[in-house]
């Protein structure tokens, strides 16, 4: 009888160390689905996301339509004309009716750019850069081949990229590059963040219920679902994205759904999903250390989606430069891979509170893969590719083989 | 109780491992990839590049006699050429990857349906051009012998189409030194020679064979048939060889010895109490026996009798499972190829 008690105990303490519980302690009521409500009316709202990942959609459109001037595409990116007047760029009216604009929110956020003006004006530059150089180099050579030091087309299988001299596709430099500069730099060092979340009276307002003015929820609640807003502002149903993950937009959301089928990468979407559902219940709760909290995995796991991505279209590159005979097979997938190590800069080690890769850290890693001989990507080697993914996924602390398959 | 702990050791660790490894496969350590690899080159792919190289330059000798006079007896000639020509290309296709992706030969010779407005609206297009892929190839050719009032008006231009592939550039690299790398790159890494052949003759079965050839036409991604997206649809006579030929490319390629079949055998894969290769040549058998009752043209069959066709469209889709499911796990290759990712 003794033994068999011993066992049970022993058991139960093995058992138990395992679990991660360490709050055991808990007010917070979670609901099952990203659901909440003020006396029965919803306090979930994120409309100005939805609408800044549309006008993305539409401007990275805009960038493969070589009848675009680069005006149209520059008026696309400020939602402004070059003196602030008033412009129609977009087809979906209710875009142009916005008052908001990519740029505006392009290396924007509190934490990073708050007290940096000079840093955000040069990532804004580098994005119009891309699009008045898609609009003069590439769109005037949209009917030739592409040579080393010409910019012009070349084939990824069935499907026609257009690129620069350097075999750079400026399209999806510029889409990969707003997932770090637009997307993450909002969600994870703006929104999720306590100088934002605790802004003025916020925490005040959100222990009293004090709404803002004619709507349903407190501005700290808002503020958490602008993240939100970021990763599934375009859902079938924002209220359980999981369910249609990777269908919904080109951005994070399809981002984080190709890391997530990745069998090493298996649950990422939940661990996000079910962190921005306890982060917001613990707002409801007035909890704000468990918010936080939240709030690191959140910046842990999606930094890493970023990474994980880069890693591996650097991989698919360094593949196709290897086994090619012929050069231009593999340039898509380092001009995505570009756009993600872009990304880099704006991502949130919750550890130290600052990027994995800071701007000039990124700009070494860029000029490995572009600036190591003068034509760039034609004549880039596998082995340089793949040391720029090494340094990736040693800084992130997974395998460069678990990220590359 | 000392004894009691050393029992208890193993649940410890047990219930705290996190993901169990079971990515154990058997790479067939007796099985000599070295000698497969060079019979797949010396008696499958290289036999088929030639068979085709001749056949082609048959089609170009009779392009160039036809737009130097386009007379009727000239174009009997071109026509023979042509759909001899794009038989054998079906022997070959399924191996354009061995020689290398870069010459584009698959994407260049069979886009389709061909853009028959672009045919006649821009007769000076840039073949080179990876944008102007659906006005060249076979599809292109289709439609300027057999699907216009005159194909004489066009006869300069269906001998540029024809010339506007090269295959001597593949074909000397692939004889001075491509076959010999490709034999001795016999490892099991991603890169190696039997991963990348295995990975492009299952992609092309899928995307070719199964999906171009015969479910797009059915409507098996659509809201219902569409004849104009069938293979050849202006001869009107030549969808079902040409689906039977590539049918035999891959089934023979995998039957041949030593090569897929053998390996499987030599690993002892069954499936259900069979051998997996036994499973998978009878889908094939099941394949071509659905095909051999089908209408010559499948552009017809799909309006006279659709089901038909998508019966013949599950018959290749089951064969996918066992190959790209089944096959690859037992033999430890990784597909490397995704779902274009839409952008």
């Amino acid at each position: 009888m003794t033994r068999i008690s011993l066992f049970l105990l022993f058991l139960a303490t093995f058992l138990t160390a395992c679990q991660d519980d360490d709050d055991p302690i808990t007010l917070i009521d979670v609901p099952t689905s990203y659901t909440f409500a003020r006396n029965g009316a919803s306090t979930v709202s994120f409309d100005g996301q939805t609408t800044r990942i549309g006008m993305a959609e539409e401007l990275v459109a805009a960038l493969s339509d070589p009848n675009n001037s680069e005006e149209t595409l520059m008026n696309m990116f400020r939602n402004a004309g070059p003196n602030g007047e008033d412009v129609n760029p977009f087809a979906d009216a209710d875009l142009n009716a916005s008052d908001k604009s990519i740029r505006s929110k392009v290396a924007a956020s509190t934490d990073y750019f708050s007290a940096n003006a000079t840093q955000s004006a040069a990532v804004r530059a580098d994005f119009e850069g891309w699009i008045s150089s898609q609009a003069n180099e590439v769109f005037p050579r949209w009917n030739e081949l592409a040579a080393p030091g010409e910019a012009g087309q070349v084939a990824t299988g069935s499907r026609v990229r257009y690129v620069n001299g350097q075999g750079l596709e400026y399209n999806q430099i510029f889409a990969k590059s707003l997932l770090g500069g637009l997307m993450l730099d909002q969600a994870l060092n703006n929104y999720l963040s306590p100088a934002v979340l605790d802004a003025g009276t916020n925490r005040a307002d959100n222990e009293t219920g004090t709404t803002e003015t004619g709507q349903t929820y407190t501005s700290m609640e808002h503020k958490w679902d602008e993240a939100y807003g970021y990763l599934f502002g375009q859902s079938a149903d924002p209220a359980n994205p999981l369910a249609t993950l990777g269908e919904d937009g080109q951005f994070l959301n399809e981002y984080i759904a190709t890391v997530d089928n990745d069998p090493d990468f298996a649950g990422t979407a939940q661990t996000i999903f079910d962190a921005f559902l306890r982060g917001r219940a613990a707002i409801v709760a007035g909890d704000y250390a468990e918010r936080d909290r939240q709030a690191a995995v959140i910046r842990e796991h999606l930094s890493r989606v970023i990474a994980v991505r880069g890693t591996y279209y650097l991989a698919r590159g360094a593949d196709a430069t290897e086994t090619e005979t012929a050069r231009g097979g593999g340039f898509h997938a380092l001009s995505e891979a570009y756009g993600f190590i872009y990304s880099l800069q704006f991502t949130r080690n919750p550890a130290t509170g600052a990027p994995y890769f800071n701007r000039e850290e990124v700009r070494q890693l860029l000029a490995t893969l572009t600036e190591s001989s003068a034509n760039g990507l034609w004549d880039v080697t596998p082995a340089s590719i793949r040391s720029v993914a090494q340094q990736i996924s040693d800084r992130f602390g997974f395998s460069f083989d678990a990220a590359a398959n | 109780m000392y004894r009691l702990a050393v029992l208890l050791l193993p649940i410890i660790f047990w219930s705290c491992d996190p993901a169990p490894d079971d990515d154990a496969t058997t790479t067939g350590e007796s099985f000599d990839r070295g000698a497969m690899l060079a019979h797949w080159a010396d008696d499958i792919v290289t036999p088929a590049f030639e068979d085709f190289r001749t056949a082609y330059a048959d089609l170009s000798t009779a392009a160039g006699t036809y737009a130097a006079a386009p007379t009727g007896e000239a174009l009997t000639e071109l026509r023979a050429s042509f759909t001899l020509a794009y038989r054998e290309w079906q022997h070959f296709a399924p191996f354009a990857g061995v020689i290398g992706d870069e010459y584009r030969l698959v994407e260049r010779l069979n886009t389709y349906p061909t853009n028959t407005d672009r045919l006649r609206t821009e007769p000076e297009a840039n073949l080179q051009l990876p944008s102007n892929d659906d006005v060249q190839g076979f599809p292109a050719l289709d439609y300027l012998l057999y699907g216009t009032d005159d194909p004489a008006e066009f006869s300069a231009r269906i001998s540029e189409i024809v010339d506007a592939v090269d295959l001597e550039a593949p074909y000397m690299a692939w004889r001075d030194g491509g076959r010999d790398r490709y034999v001795s790159n016999s490892g099991n890494s991603a890169t190696a020679s039997v991963d990348r052949t295995v990975n492009d003759l299952i992609l092309y079965y899928e995307k070719q064979l199964r999906a171009g050839k015969v479910g797009i036409p059915a409507g098996v991604f659509s809201n219902g048939p569409m004849p104009t997206l069938a293979e050849a649809p202006y001869h009107a006579e030549l969808a079902r060889t040409l689906f039977l030929d590539g049918l035999a490319a891959i089934d023979e390629f995998f039957s041949s010895d030593p090569g897929l079949a053998t390996y499987l055998d030599a690993l002892s894969v069954e499936r259900e109490g069979q051998r997996l290769s036994e499973r998978i040549e009878a889908g094939f058998d099941l394949a071509r026996a659905r095909a051999e009752g089908l209408d010559a043209d499948f552009a017809t069959q799909v309006t006279t009798d659709n089901t038909a066709l998508l019966q013949l469209y599950d018959a290749l889709q089951a064969n996918v499972i066992l190959l790209k499911v089944d096959m690859l796990q037992a033999l430890g290759i990784n597909v490397d190829y995704v779902d274009a990712d839409g952008d």
